[in-house]
């Protein structure tokens, strides 16, 4: 497994820059489920750049399946937490069980293109979005797909989860929406019922709990500050932030994500 | 034999709230283990006539989470009534999470809850939390709980406020991953 080696210089610039925007890094290039989703990434209309060092990479892919020893992966995380800057990785595992960092996404293989254009978007891709904030409709035209299913979501507050049948993953799901918005199909990879999900969505648009956010094609790529700000009720984490947990508080943060981690392989419904 | 002092569990989750809400029974519905009781007989709770409660927390309860791989997690009952507040000293700052069990069917409940978010603010024990409103039906509009969250913002804007039944083990995991799912926040103290 090869280490992280941190931009530095004419390198970092670069990796700042638009051109390395789209660079793209995987340690398991040989596993078929990484291949996949390359050739998913290839389809979406970004020059996607393909670096050997993780360091000079915008987008991290991993196959958790790829790694026999787990030990490997410890490492792998280890170096994601020492980088300066924090790539946008995509996770491929079985069970969301395994994520090992919260900031990463998980993909359940087969992926859908679909999901994969979701995940790109938010961050910049030459597709990029600008985002506003919209007030929320009180209702759902008839005929119509609920608002939910388009654009990206991001909950003010938690809703009443008990009346949703404590179903643990929805409970992450929540979580994930509270600290940084993300797409409906996003929050399907979590293996969240559909159903209670979009009747925990209505109910949150219905009580104004739910923050939408458009996607708006054909403009500048979007920064985190053209983002929509967090409601002011919410003095949480930053956008930026939300990708990457802030530096200062990642012990106890991670320690606590291992446990919900457990707890999810130890009570969650199969 | 091996003597071990204290124990090796990494994360302690914490039930704390006013006198005879359930937090004794909250742990006994998730523990792994036969929960470890410090109860004694007590005229203040039969005195409750609630569900039969004829006996009171003194020291604390403990339970536990066991995984394959031998990692534990305590689980702890702290005593309701104030007399006790040295179990707070020693559990509150250290604890992963903390849930706050109130009533949800007295006219105290508010005052109570006040209370008991003051003791975990000066103890730094509020950014891991969820408050848990019990005896009412997991329907309960959200406009009944607004009173109980307006309360519970003034000391973590993000804390979680559900409904919970303590008898119901997947009520009471649900009370705790809420705790534990909360993402960081500035606190107020």
């Amino acid at each position: 497994m090869s280490r992280v080696i941190e931009p530095t210089g004419a390198e970092a610039d670069a990796w700042a820059g638009t051109a390395a925007r789209a660079s793209v890094w995987t340690p398991t290039r040989e596993s078929a489920s990484t291949m996949a989703f390359m050739s998913t990434l290839r389809l979406h209309s970004t020059a996607w750049h393909w670096v050997d060092a993780p360091g000079q990479a915008r987008w991290w892919v991993i196959d958790a399946g790829a790694y026999d020893d787990p030990t490997a992966l410890t490492a792998l995380t280890d170096d994601y937490d020492r980088m300066p800057w924090k790539p946008h990785v995509a996770f491929l595992a079985a069970q969301l069980s395994q994520l090992p960092r919260p900031s990463w996404t998980f993909f359940k293989p087969p992926v859908k293109s679909g999901l994969v254009f979701n995940w790109i978007r938010p961050h910049g891709g030459q597709d990029a979005f600008g985002v506003s904030a919209r007030p929320h409709a009180a209702t759902v035209p008839a005929g119509e797909a609920p608002p939910w299913r388009q654009g990206l979501l991001r909950l003010r507050r938690w809703p009443n989860m008990s009346r949703y049948g404590n179903t643990l993953e929805l409970t992450v799901a929540c979580s994930r929406l509270l600290a940084a918005p993300a797409s409906y199909e996003q929050l399907l990879q979590g293996a969240v019922p559909a159903p209670l999900l979009d009747r925990l969505l209505a109910d949150a648009h219905e009580a104004g709990m739910l923050q939408l956010e458009p996607l708006v094609h054909g403009k500048a790529a979007a920064t985190p500050a053209a983002r929509a700000p967090a409601p002011e009720s919410i003095p949480g984490p930053t956008p930026e932030r939300s990708i990457a947990p802030p530096a200062e508080l990642p012990a106890g943060e991670r320690s606590r994500w291992d446990l919900v981690k457990r707890l999810l392989g130890k009570f969650a419904r199969r | 034999m091996k003597v071990v002092l204290g124990h090796h569990a990494k994360h302690q989750v914490v039930f704390v709230g006013p006198f005879g809400v359930g937090k004794t029974t909250a742990l006994r519905a998730v523990s792994d283990i036969p929960v470890a009781s410090m109860e004694t007989a007590s005229l203040e709770a039969a005195a409750l006539g609630d569900q039969g409660k004829t006996t009171t927390t003194v020291g604390f309860d403990y339970g536990e989470w066991q995984f394959p791989d031998g990692a534990r997690v305590g689980l702890y009952g702290v005593p309701g009534q104030e007399r006790f507040n040295a179990m707070w000293d020693v559990l509150l700052p250290q604890s992963s999470a903390v849930v706050l069990w109130l009533y949800g069917n007295r006219a105290e409940a508010l005052s109570e809850g006040r209370f008991w978010l003051d003791a975990l603010a000066r103890r730094k024990a509020v950014a891991r939390l969820a408050v848990a409103i019990t005896r009412l039906p997991p329907d309960t509009p959200d406009h009944e709980l607004e009173p109980y969250r307006r309360l519970t913002g003034r000391y973590h804007p993000l804390a979680p406020v559900i409904t919970a039944d303590p008898r119901d083990p997947g009520s009471v995991m649900q009370a705790i991953m809420v705790a534990l799912s909360t993402p960081f926040s500035a606190v107020h103290a």
